[in-house]
């Protein structure tokens, strides 16, 4: 597959059990700015990084704490498809939701990393 | 339950506030008391509260932070920025089907959080005592408790909580 633009990593999420600490941490070692919300299905910290990439701090029941990185691609399931046969596994499939599409998948070399597919901005989100 | 967009409150929610209508002479037999609190405007509340024929008190919380403060909810930028994240694409289908049957749209249903708090009054001093949020208002739910006692169990996957609908909405007619 060839490709004229390298997909860009666009948004870095940090799945975390305490969003608390971890907001405290960051904002204290790089001066990062994060923004507290809470919506009806997530508890989330926006991150805001620049330089055209955005994050968030989400709480959940992990054990470990880890950064995932999401890439930018634009056919989701032709990447997902051809993760599939380099070697990685699908922890999760394509998935719509009102923005885009995302993907998680674990890399045969170890580490995870996602794809997401924006939906065009025209689409009306809300 | 009943944010400042929707036309009528959450099927879901109404299924919460059936579900313990019926506690309040019981819990006032022991000096506490039950109410509601959404953001939408009273006069939407008491119509729909008569509509459903509840008995709990239900205070409108309208053009105050006081959802805001309690952490259950956010502004509708807020939320904007959080449904434009991937992180929305873990929303449940009953989210979306929420929103319609509330009538308002995705960002508007969701800028309404729910939770269950606990308040105590002493002294002139008002204690948050208890607070609770997503699965914790679970055991407000009390049909999934007889429901997870029937052969299938709750027997939902993916699809949970799309079957509830409005009491007075349901195809048979309950």
């Amino acid at each position: 597959m060839t490709r004229e633009i390298i997909p860009q990593v666009v948004h870095l999420e940090l799945h975390t059990s305490d969003r608390e600490a971890s907001t405290r941490f960051y904002s204290g070692l790089l001066q990062w700015q994060t923004e507290e919300i809470n919506t009806l299905w997530g508890n989330y910290h926006a991150l805001r990084l620049g330089f055209g990439l955005d994050g968030g701090i989400v709480q959940c029941r992990t054990p470990l704490a880890g950064w995932l990185p999401y890439v930018a691609v634009d056919q989701i399931e032709a990447t997902t498809e051809l993760a599939r046969r380099l070697g990685a596994q699908v922890l999760l499939a394509p998935r719509e939701g009102p923005a885009g599409w995302r993907a998680v998948l674990s890399t045969p070399a170890g580490g995870e990393i996602a794809l997401w597919q924006a939906k065009p901005q025209s689409v009306k989100v809300a | 339950m009943f944010g400042p967009t929707y036309d009528q409150a959450c099927p879901t929610n109404s299924s919460i506030a059936d579900a313990i209508n019926g506690l309040l002479p019981h819990l006032q037999a022991r000096d506490i008391t039950l109410m509601l609190v959404s953001g939408a405007p009273v006069e939407k509340l008491t119509a729909y509260r008569k509509r459903m024929g509840w008995d709990l008190n239900w205070a409108s919380s309208y053009r105050t932070d006081f959802d805001l403060e309690l952490g259950f909810s956010s502004t509708t930028e807020q939320t904007r920025a959080w449904v434009q994240s991937p992180q929305s694409a873990t929303l449940p289908p009953v989210a979306h089907r929420n929103a319609a049957a509330s009538g308002t749209d995705l960002v508007g249903y969701l800028t309404e959080g729910y939770g269950f708090n606990a308040f105590a009054l002493e002294d002139g001093t008002v204690y948050r005592t208890y607070s609770t949020a997503g699965r914790g208002v679970e055991f407000l739910m009390t049909y999934y408790g007889v429901l997870d006692r029937a052969p299938q169990g709750r027997d939902e996957g993916e699809g949970f909580q799309v079957w509830i609908q409005r009491r007075d909405e349901y195809a048979t007619g309950q």
